[in-house]
């Protein structure tokens, strides 16, 4: 069964991107945003009947036509788009948060110089986005992957005339490079032993035939450095330790930005890889275990520093990396499905959040520092009112989605595979910090006194409805998604839509846990989400300045000034890597190729004028710079014929 | 007689006019004889057989030597060629500052460089290829001297050095192999090799000396310090024409002579040329980081990337091979457009200091979207066409060689560190009130929306090329002719 339909889906943004960007200095900023935001509809109205499509289709995946993009003897790569309900799941959030985030846009961006630019910077997002969740082959969805990095680069760094954007876009660029480049390596492993990079089909890399065939080229000899490697690139993409450095920066863009990309969508790309290839995670335990490890540390670490920072957009940066975590806590521990189901409530909360905290800051002139702001409920009603269900949510209060999507994680890394008392003791930890900074950002921005200028203070209002509809709609979901799969209660329905796609609950491998510690588990998590969230909130109330700690207090505790100043994490890379690879790259360019190299040249010049004199000579500095210029050449010849070694075959 | 001929001819002919003609008409002499050769090309590519050489043309020129005047093309000398008058083309056509009084100089070394050029690439006589591989630098010659301004002296010199050391070894192996077969011919000689039972130490010898010609040419670590300042001392469209064409001559020379000639020293000796290669990709790439003129950074990042165009073709794997030649057209539009763009910015500037420049977008909003488009193709991002290159070679050489190709894997996040260190420093950031600027229009629009054009034809429908390639390659045709 084959169709063209599928490629309509994301060739309406890339179309919306062509023209914002040829002619959308001409257009009028109405026709701008709103094509954009149309567009997304109009795919999102598609993503729909294709999920209905891709059900009744043939094993639940429904393929599109296909065309050969480029193809060398046997290496053949295609342009083809398969759709299952995974993918589904994806198309449904990335369209329908995007085109509730375009709309919003166009209020939150309306005094914005560069309209169009933005918006075809938006609908190129998109356009990535979809490529890589939808593509059929890795090749494809690494076109998406970078696609994305792209988008992202360019909407970080949007206003361009600050530096600091810039040099936020660049950062998030290079270090997701970082993971590319061990998603390339994966590539090419997956390529030696699979021949394909197909995901589905007879041979495909992911089917049962493909890995048996790989085995017999000796496939089980890297079968744990592949998930590795692609767990790598998922760091980057998905901001996890020890990559997740550029995400909190990347809070430079436009708000609406960190909402759809820094939040929803392209951040959850690396779970997304990893629960499309879980077939391939799930040969190695070594990789499990890594994932689920890494996963948690990023949890822990940044909830540890979301406590303390000032940026209501840190706080929220900070917020998402820990989210990110858990998911990956969830794929690590086999629950592919829980991640999943993660990713879906957390897109539609975070989406809010950051919706809402881009309300606050557009009424508050520009300002993200919460010690300015407080009291700001009175003014921003809708705003308060539609986050605090966002809060209530990701703090996993009871009946809301985050409490249900969140438990399934935690009683996975209890019982799922490899899980432990560990992973879920440390996963609650999380969760209960996850609820103080919450509801203290909460009280900071909300409560109080207001603590900005009296200017500022003058102007605050609540946004035009353009922006404060898409808050109330998230909110709907935020508050009501968990209930697709209320595992407590012998609800799974979102279990029974992802199936087979991710082999969530297979009937091979059930979890693990008796039902009366199921509900010790969840009282377990309840508890803690409530009384965490009921202790910040109510502790928070009385101290109208925002403050929990006294300046002597801050400047006493060296917990507090260690999450402060992020664990010091962003200090470390630069004196390690920035500073020493400079370092390096300078002695060079200065000593190796102006002295070294090109001393052989020049040396072969002064030789040949002064061969009479050569003894002269001897006491100069020559004779160092041709000595390094000897070793150097023996050096080189040495790591060329190291570098060059041929693999053994095998 | 051949097209080829014709394509070695009209540009020459351009000249002799140039020289001729009053100095007024030098730059419509020199455009239209730019734009006949590049049509001419077309029809030539078009009319290309891949599976052996086409547009044959063998004429005896000293019989009793051996040495002929024969021509012809195959897929990878055929699309070089067409790289080569695109190239040309857009070297003439773009309408710089002129220098007052030079303007025949300009043009007519600009198209003798062309013919030249094509002679290299379509000569199928070992003396009559040495011969256009040594005459091309004449004219480059003539144009630093005249424009390369006050360090061009060294520059010139440097260049003379590299390049006559590395030639004459380079004769010396083609002398032996005319002496040996009585006959300079291309197909003759490789059929007589071929024939011949092991060469052994002497196959290496006569491997070396061609390979040191071409890795000065290329050029490969650690035989590139006469490159950024030749680039440096030379006009902007003069560079186009030197980094996106001549240099192709070493890598085209690699894959036409050493690997067509000598399998088997190839073989013995690729581990030391992939080594070199992927100490290139990383060296230059961490030395461009560090430049502080942009036409310097792009000659170190060329570096890097011929380095992968070498590294895939001794690879001993047809994708990565394929690869590396697709990879030489990538380098030949991305990097002539960005030394395009360079003069471009040079004439609104007066600097390409990196630390003097900044804040383009906001007045040449065009302009920088073209040049941000030819920064995303050299860091290789997909649907560009660099990434196709890179991708093929990358995969390819990992099947033989996986150490090497891991290293040079990790080139994707040090091309991102320089491009796009640069373009944030030369582009982003507050304009500048004194300076004017205005955006690029008319023809100069046009050439670099051509070469935007390529960049993604050649990322998204790669195929045609890539075919035309796969054909053309010796490992290919070893194997047609055993069969």
């Amino acid at each position: 069964m084959e169709s063209f339909l599928p490629w309509i889906v994301p060739l309406l943004p890339l179309v919306g991107f062509l023209i914002n960007g040829l002619m959308g200095t001409l257009l009028p900023k109405k026709f701008s945003g709103g094509l954009a935001t149309a567009l997304l509809w109009v795919a999102f109205v598609l993503s729909v009947v294709l999920l209905g499509q891709a059900k009744s289709a043939p094993e639940g995946r429904l393929f599109s036509a296909e065309w050969v993009w480029f193809e060398v003897g046997t290496l053949s790569v295609n342009f083809k788009l398969a759709i299952d309900s995974l993918t589904a799941l994806m198309l449904l959030i990335i369209t329908g948060v995007g085109a509730l985030i375009h709309g919003y846009s166009m209020g939150y961006m309306s005094h914005e110089k560069y309209y169009s630019r933005y918006f075809a910077y938006l609908n190129l997002f998109v356009f990535f986005m979809l490529l890589l969740v939808m593509s059929s082959n890795f090749i494809g969805m690494f076109v998406g992957w970078e696609g994305v990095g792209l988008a992202s680069y360019l909407l970080i760094g949007f206003w361009q005339e600050k530096k600091s954007a810039t040099d936020a876009g660049k950062k998030a660029f290079i270090v997701n490079r970082i993971g590319d480049a061990a998603f390339l390596i994966a590539l090419f492993l997956i390529y030696r032993h699979f021949g394909t990079f197909e995901f589905f089909g007879e041979k495909g890399v992911l089917s049962q035939a493909g890995l048996e065939a790989a085995n017999l080229t000796g496939y089980a000899a890297v079968a744990t450095t592949v998930p590795i490697l692609l767990f790598i690139g998922a760091c980057g993409k998905s901001a996890q330790v020890p990559l997740y450095v550029w995400l909190p920066d990347a809070m430079e863009g436009p708000t609406p930005v960190s909402a759809l990309i820094h939040a929803a969508t392209m951040v959850t790309a690396g779970v997304y890889l990893l629960s499309r290839t879980h077939a391939l995670f799930l040969l190695s335990p070594a990789a499990m275990t890594l994932v689920a490890v890494i996963g948690l540390i990023t949890a822990f670490l940044a909830a540890t520093i979301g406590l303390a920072q000032n940026d209501i957009k840190k706080v929220l940066a900070y917020s998402t990396v820990s989210q990110l975590g858990y998911m990956f806590l969830a794929c690590g521990v086999g629950a592919y499905g829980a991640a999943m189901f993660h990713v879906t409530t957390h897109a539609f909360f975070k989406a809010l959040l950051f919706l809402g905290s881009g309300s606050v800051i557009h009424a508050m002139g520009g300002e993200q520092d919460m010690r300015f702001m407080g009291g700001l409920k009175k003014k921003l009603p809708i705003t308060y009112a539609t986050m605090m269900v966002g809060t209530l949510a990701i703090s996993g209060i009871p009946g809301l989605a985050g409490f249900f999507s969140k438990d399934e994680i935690l009683l996975n890394a209890f019982g799922g595979k490899g899980g432990s008392v560990l992973l879920w003791g440390v996963g609650l930890l999380v969760s209960g910090m996850t609820a103080f900074y919450m509801w203290r950002m909460m009280a900071k921005t909300f409560s109080g006194t207001f603590r900005g200028t009296e200017e500022q203070e003058h102007h605050l209002h609540e946004s035009p409805i353009s922006m404060t509809s898409p808050l109330m709609v998230l909110s709907v979901f935020s508050a009501l998604a968990g209930w697709l799969n209320a595992g407590m209660l012998g609800i799974h329905k979102f279990d029974e839509f992802l199936g087979e796609t991710v082999e969530w609950r297979g009937t091979a491998e059930p979890l693990k846990v008796e039902h009366g510690t199921e509900l010790g588990l969840l009282a377990a998590s309840a508890v803690i989400a409530v009384v965490v969230s009921f202790l910040a909130w109510t502790t928070y109330q009385q101290r109208t300045n925002g403050e929990l700690l006294t300046a002597d207090q801050k400047a006493s505790n060296p917990f507090y000034k260690l999450v402060l100043n992020k664990w010091y994490v962003d200090e470390f890379y630069n004196a390690l890597f920035v500073k020493q690879g400079r370092a390096l790259a300078m002695w060079l360019w200065r000593v190796a190729d102006l002295r070294g190299v090109d001393a052989l040249v020049n040396g072969v010049g002064t030789g040949l004028q002064g061969l009479s004199n050569v003894l002269s000579r001897t006491q100069s500095g020559y004779v160092r710079s041709y000595a390094l210029t000897m070793l150097l050449g023996v050096v080189i010849v040495a790591l060329a014929c190291l570098l060059g070694l041929r693999a053994v075959a095998g | 007689m051949s097209l080829l001929t014709y394509l070695i001819f009209v540009p020459t002919l351009s000249a002799l006019l140039v020289a001729w003609a009053p100095r007024a008409q030098a730059r419509l002499i020199a455009g239209l004889g730019a734009v006949v050769t590049f049509v001419l090309s077309a029809l030539m590519l078009n009319g290309l057989d891949a599976s052996s050489f086409s547009w044959v043309q063998e004429v005896p020129w000293f019989p009793a030597l051996g040495i002929h005047y024969h021509v012809g093309a195959d897929g990878v000398s055929g699309l070089l060629i067409v790289l080569t008058t695109l190239l040309g083309m857009a070297a003439i056509v773009t309408p710089f500052k002129l220098y007052a009084g030079k303007e025949k100089l300009y043009f007519g070394a600009l198209l003798l460089l062309e013919a030249t050029l094509i002679g290299a690439f379509s000569a199928l006589d070992l003396v009559l290829f040495y011969i256009f591989f040594e005459a091309c630098l004449i004219p480059v010659w003539f144009l630093m001297g005249a424009f390369g301004g006050a360090s061009a002296g060294k520059a010139m010199m440097k260049f003379f050095i590299y390049t006559v050391v590395g030639s004459l070894v380079m004769l010396a192996s083609i002398l032996w192999l005319g002496m040996h077969f009585k006959s300079f011919d291309y197909v003759l000689v490789q059929a007589g090799l071929q024939k011949e039972p092991a060469l052994g130490t002497l196959g290496i010898l006569l491997f070396a000396g061609f390979a040191l010609a071409f890795a000065v040419k290329t050029p490969l670590f650690p035989f590139h310090s006469w490159q950024p300042e030749a680039y440096a001392a030379c006009p902007p469209a003069a560079v186009v024409l030197v980094s996106g064409a001549m240099a192709k001559l070493g890598t085209y020379g690699f894959l036409r002579f050493c690997l067509g000639f000598f399998p088997e020293a190839t073989q013995q000796l690729s581990p030391a040329l992939i080594g070199l290669g992927v100490i290139g990709i990383l060296y230059g790439a961490l030395v461009a980081a560090m430049q502080r003129d942009v036409k310097r950074l792009v000659a170190y990042s060329s570096i890097s990337h011929l380095g992968y165009i070498v590294m895939g073709l001794f690879s001993g794997n047809a994708a990565a091979e394929s690869g590396a030649v697709f990879q030489m057209l990538n380098h030949g539009i991305t990097t002539g457009g960005l030394f395009l763009i360079l003069g471009i910015i040079e004439e609104q500037t007066g600097t390409l200091k990196i630390r003097s420049l900044g804040g383009l977008w906001e007045k040449m909003p065009i302009f920088s979207r073209i040049f941000l488009i030819l920064t995303l193709s050299a860091v290789a991002l997909p649907l560009t066409n660099g990434f196709i290159g890179e991708f093929l070679i990358l995969t390819g050489t990992f099947q033989t060689y996986p150490l090497a190709a891991s290293l040079a894997t990790t080139g994707v996040i040090w091309s991102a560190v320089y491009m796009l260190w640069m373009f944030q420093r030369v582009v982003y950031g507050p304009a500048s009130e004194e300076r004017t600027l205005t955006d690029v229009t008319g023809t100069q629009r046009a050439v670099l929306s051509f070469v935007v054009l390529l960049i993604f034809i050649l990322g998204l429908f790669p195929n045609r090329c890539l075919t035309l390639i796969h054909l053309s390659l010796p490992t290919a045709q070893l194997v047609r002719s055993k069969s």
